[in-house]
């Protein structure tokens, strides 16, 4: 901190110019004109709006919070769009993978919510359990845009399930995040697996919500690319039915998916 | 910084009283000395100086994970111990140190909860809670049980499903299941721990099939 150390005026001192100048205001101007630090600045002072952020000095268009339809969005594998990757993840061991540039599925999964592109769903319209950044975000503290990490939020309700095999219907829900635009890329260890058989008797709706959560960080970007230049232009949320078979499908109904970056410290425990 | 104004103002023909002064420029020193804030700075101040105040963070994120396959058996998971009472569920913990203050801790997990064989026992229900220091943070709780709402037959805790794959009772038991956990409250300063915890609605003689794969925990320290 540069510290304004006030010489106080004694009595009988002689308030002259000189000493006014060097010895009271000299000091301060010293301080005031550009010798300023953080620490001359109450703690959280530049949490407040009136300055805006650390994170964000970078223009970032796009939203961080997506509210997805609450019709019934009906996944279909007979459907060509998303029909072989909606039954094409093997088991959990085959646990990560599945990355792709495809804009509503990707080898082995689908994306979650109701695109623009759609044909495809049966339901009201609404956004997709993705969001979308331009000219998108770099990751890491030490890379231009201060982003430690994006905590990425899903809530999906499942609401029937079309079941072959009444001992096993399992789904795999995961997130990806995309770089420069391109390929989308699977965080592995957020894939998560549910059991939906037995949630219901007989034609009930299931009514069931799964949740997942995931902080995406800088090392996940070198996975695939270098966090100091590629940047994240998106994150989304999918969904696929375990070893599922022909003609299956799953209705998905409200949710809320969610990539927040956070200027933030990160540590390793 | 409060809206500073001259303490002693001078008058024509008043006497320069050294106090007064010495008062007029103290206040303007203190408020210098660490207690200016956003109303000393114009509205675009920080852009020329990010690059060099990236260290004045707001948040700390101490995060971990641990991989692992949820789809072999109990050999490759964490064993969720078979008790009524709070018992370490999977095996990440982890310190973290804080200013004290607000925390929120995030944590995500594969809960595997089965067996292929149709004719063990069940699981009737899990309750899962976040742990500060080993204390259960009961806010975050995840998980009924509570007799007064959920019914559990009598002698029928450990029956299960026309499929024979899990149990008929409360709390969470499903085959495969996302467990999500947040928790936000206040720490002092200092060094704690934090894990997730489990226990079982209720206990047989028989081993049942309980244990976590894949599991994440995050823990932002809201410096406030």
């Amino acid at each position: 901190m540069s510290y304004w150390n006030l010489d106080p005026i004694e009595d009988g001192d002689t308030l002259g110019e000189e000493n006014w100048v060097t010895d009271i205001v000299d000091p301060a101007l010293a301080v005031i004109n550009g010798e300023l630090d953080g620490a001359n600045f109450q703690h959280r002072a530049f949490s407040e709006r009136h300055v805006g952020s650390l994170i964000g000095q970078r223009p970032v268009q796009g939203e961080y919070v997506v509210i997805l339809d609450h019709g019934n969005h009906v996944y279909e594998q007979a459907n060509a769009t998303f029909g072989a990757a909606l039954v094409a993840y093997a088991s959990p061991a085959s646990f990560g993978g599945g990355d792709g540039a495809g804009a509503i599925a990707t080898a082995d999964r689908v994306v979650i919510g109701n695109p623009a592109v759609t044909g495809s769903f049966v339901g009201n319209g609404g956004a997709a359990a993705r969001l979308e950044w331009a000219p998108g975000l770099l990751l890491g503290m030490d890379n231009g845009d201060r982003v430690g990490s994006i905590e990425l939020g899903l809530n999906i309700e499942v609401r029937d399930f079309d079941i072959v095999n009444e001992t096993t219907f399992v789904v795999m829900t995961c997130f990806q995040f995309q770089l420069n635009s391109g390929t989308w890329y699977t965080i592995d260890r957020s894939e998560r697996f549910t059991g939906l058989q037995d949630m219901r008797e007989s034609d009930e709706p299931v009514l069931y919500d799964i949740p997942l959560r995931c902080f995406l960080r800088a090392e996940d970007v070198d996975d695939h690319g270098d966090s100091a230049t590629d940047r994240v232009t998106g994150v989304r949320a999918m969904i696929a039915i375990v070893n599922g078979a022909a003609s299956q499908s799953i209705t998905l109904g409200r949710g809320t998916f969610s990539g927040l970056p956070y200027h933030t410290e990160v540590v390793d425990p | 910084m409060a809206w500073r104004f001259i303490e002693h103002p001078a008058l024509d023909l008043d006497v320069v009283d050294v106090d007064a002064l010495n008062g007029n420029l103290q206040n303007f020193a203190e408020e210098v000395n660490g207690s200016l804030n956003e109303h000393n700075t114009a509205g675009d101040a920080l852009d020329a100086v990010a690059e060099q105040w990236a260290d004045n963070i707001g948040l700390t994120l101490t995060h971990d994970w641990e991989p692992r396959d949820p789809s072999v058996a109990a050999v490759s998971g964490a064993e969720i111990d078979q008790s009524t009472q709070w018992v370490p569920c999977g095996t990440l913990e982890f310190p973290f140190t804080t200013r004290g203050g607000k925390v929120r801790v995030v944590a995500c997990f594969q809960l595997v909860n089965n067996t292929a064989d149709p004719t063990a026992v069940k699981q009737p229900g899990l309750n899962f809670a976040v742990a500060i220091d080993g204390v259960v943070q009961y806010e975050s709780l995840l998980g009924s049980g509570d007799l007064t709402n959920d019914y559990v037959e009598p002698g029928n805790e450990f029956g299960y499903s026309l499929s024979g794959t899990h149990g008929t009772g409360p709390g969470v038991r499903q085959f495969f299941a996302s467990i999500a956990l947040e928790w936000v409250g206040r720490v002092a300063p200092g060094a704690h721990t934090v894990r997730v915890v489990a226990r079982n609605l209720s206990t047989v003689n028989d081993a049942l099939v309980q244990y976590v794969a894949q599991e994440e925990i995050g823990v932002v320290e809201m410096n406030a």
